[in-house]
């Protein structure tokens, strides 16, 4: 395996330049031959507008085999690719593009309101040619991705990864799940959602192919169990939900799905009584428990036993320590903590972030410093066992997460209070057997009360759809406590209890 | 409790009673009006649109393939009563 992801794609184009390399979302094939020329044509496009080592360059593309090849030819010019959700508004994304300054924006469509004034828009697939523009050599440290992950400041956060930190963990990846140029993996998730990396680099690395799932097909249950068995998908990867609503709806029995030999979840707890009933279903495979922010990639995985092994009630460890990386669960001082104590979840190595677009690592808080080391600290807490596992216990915050995606309650309020008839909000999560409930208590301008539809309709336009609540309670007031900040307990049991 | 006729105004009754109770918890039901757009303002979002159609075939005992779950069949009270109509006309 190479440094870099530009070195490890040349090598499997230079080795396996007949293979299929992506699968497109209307099952099109391209070779890695293919992609080699129309990336050379994005690089070209990117060259001529000034593109260079260093540089960022934004993605609001849909999944394609063109959008596949727009993040290589990103690559190759030695700029950092940002992706970000087509389907946000474009004020959000173009927020994102300003903040980390890109210089370009390779789009499906035209959308000015999307792209800051200074940066080039770049629409449709360049043509693609098979002479390569002359490249800057590409260094392990330098930034190869920005993922913008929800701020509790309502400005989103850029997770900046370098080549270094993708490799080390797709070279974990390709050791753990034996993976091979024979493979067929899933795109579930968007490109601007970190199981991206995975889903697209193991494979391209190794001359495997990368399975497209556009992605009105990948929110649809039963859809999804057709598109595994006429792929022949052998390895899938998604947040568990997606996964308990094919084992509800998505009449699994009634497929073959024989090819399947990897199946990774991550980015929420899996609900057992569903594991149980995907793994009956599902007998063939490994399970995998993937556990890690944005902000290491993986840093713990864990292989779900078969059947009899899920009979316990107790949760699902999130696993041991991935062999690319450090893991502890410390106290506030950073002291370790012994097996079964409670303490917050670390982590140090080969995957993790270089640190947020414009913010001195130094002055992150979420880097500790350790036996002289820096430290992430993720935010949640955790527990080792007796077998060196980590159980999950929650955050320390009040970010949550929905159908996979993180969410700074924060980043809501942030947006709601854009609302020029709201004076103020809070937002709260419940937990309920069916996944987090979202409650947004909200006080309108004096003598006015908003309607529940004018409320979403104003969320639909600043926020991506993920983010909207769930409920909403208009209030004359938010109980404050001594020191003025908003009662969130009182609140809760005010309005959670209440409704 | 006697479930509404599965004629138009049974159907929107039963959309509308839906609508109020998932993604409309606390509106004046009157603010719900028939040409009110769902998908298109974002009052629906995508798990929305699932959890709707879940509701509409286990109501109705019809098949929603994915593709009929566009705009087109669910951007308004009206568009949905259409759609389970001439599902219901199969």
């Amino acid at each position: 395996m190479g440094e870099t992801l530009v070195a490890n794609l040349d090598d499997a184009i230079a080795t396996h330049p007949d293979r299929v390399c992506v699968i497109d979302v209307d099952g099109a094939e391209s070779t890695y031959r293919e992609l080699d020329l129309m990336a050379n044509g994005v690089a070209a496009a990117l060259g001529k507008r000034g593109v260079g080592r260093g540089d960022r360059v934004g993605i609001c593309r849909r999944k394609s085999a063109g959008t596949v090849a727009a993040l290589l030819g990103v690559l190759r010019t030695g700029a950092a690719y940002v992706p970000v959700d087509t389907g946000s508004p474009s004020d959000r994304n173009r927020r994102i593009f300003e903040d980390c300054g890109v210089v370009a924006v390779l789009l499906d469509e035209a959308d000015p309101a999307s792209v800051p004034p200074n940066a080039a828009e770049i629409v449709g697939d360049p043509p693609a040619t098979g002479v390569r523009p002359s490249a800057p050599a590409i260094h392990p440290e330098d930034l190869a991705y920005v993922l913008y992950t929800s701020g509790s400041t309502g400005h989103p956060k850029g997770v900046c990864l370098e080549h270094r930190n993708a490799t080390s963990f797709v070279d974990w990846c390709v050791r753990t799940f034996d993976a091979s140029c024979e493979d067929r993996c899933s795109s579930h998730a968007p490109f601007h959602f970190d199981l991206s990396i995975l889903d697209l680099w193991m494979p391209l690395s190794i001359g495997g192919s990368v399975v497209l799932i556009d992605e009105s097909t990948a929110r649809d249950p039963r859809s999804l169990p057709a598109l595994i068995a006429e792929r022949r998908v052998t390895n899938w990867y998604s947040v568990p939900s997606i996964l308990a609503l094919m084992t509800s709806h998505g009449d699994l029995e009634s497929h073959d799905h024989s090819s399947l030999r990897t199946v990774c979840f991550a980015g929420e707890v899996f609900p057992l009584s569903d594991l149980r009933r995907l793994r009956a279903t599902w007998s063939g495979p490994d399970f995998w428990n993937l556990y890690g922010p944005t902000e290491t990639n993986v840093c713990t995985a864990y292989r779900v036993p078969d059947g009899a092994g899920l009979d316990g009630a107790e949760p699902l460890p999130i696993g041991r320590a991935c062999d690319h990386c450090e893991v502890r669960i410390v106290d506030d001082a950073g002291a370790r903590l012994g097996s079964g104590e409670v303490g917050r979840i670390v982590c140090r190595g080969g995957p993790v972030m270089r640190g947020y677009w414009g913010l001195d690592p130094d002055r992150t808080a979420a880097f500790i410093e350790i036996e002289g080391h820096r430290w992430y600290d993720t935010g949640d807490l955790g527990a080792f066992d007796s077998k060196s596992r980590v159980h999950f216990h929650g955050r320390r915050d009040r970010m949550v997460k929905r159908h996979g995606y993180r969410i700074e309650l924060g980043e809501i309020e942030a947006g709601l209070d854009r609302a020029d008839f709201l004076v103020e909000s809070a937002v709260m999560a419940e937990s309920t057997p069916v996944g987090v409930v979202i409650h947004a208590a909200v006080r309108p301008v004096s003598g006015t009360r908003p309607s529940i539809i004018g409320l979403r309709t104003h969320c639909g336009k600043v926020l991506p759809g993920y983010m909207i609540p769930d409920r909403f309670h208009v209030v004359d007031g938010l109980p404050r406590t001594a020191t003025g900040k908003v009662d969130l307990p009182r609140l809760r049991s005010e309005v959670i209890l209440d409704s | 409790m006697n479930e509404p006729a599965d004629d138009a105004d049974g159907i929107r009754a039963a959309v509308r009673e839906h609508l109020l109770s998932d993604v409309l918890v606390g509106e004046d039901p009157e603010n719900l009006t028939d040409d009110l757009p769902l998908r298109t303002s974002g009052v629906i979002d995508s798990m929305g649109v699932i959890r709707l159609t879940g509701f509409l075939e286990a109501r109705f005992s019809i098949r929603i393939e994915a593709h009929e779950t566009g705009v087109e069949n669910t951007d308004t009270v009206d568009a949905i009563v259409s759609f389970v109509e001439s599902k219901l006309a199969g």
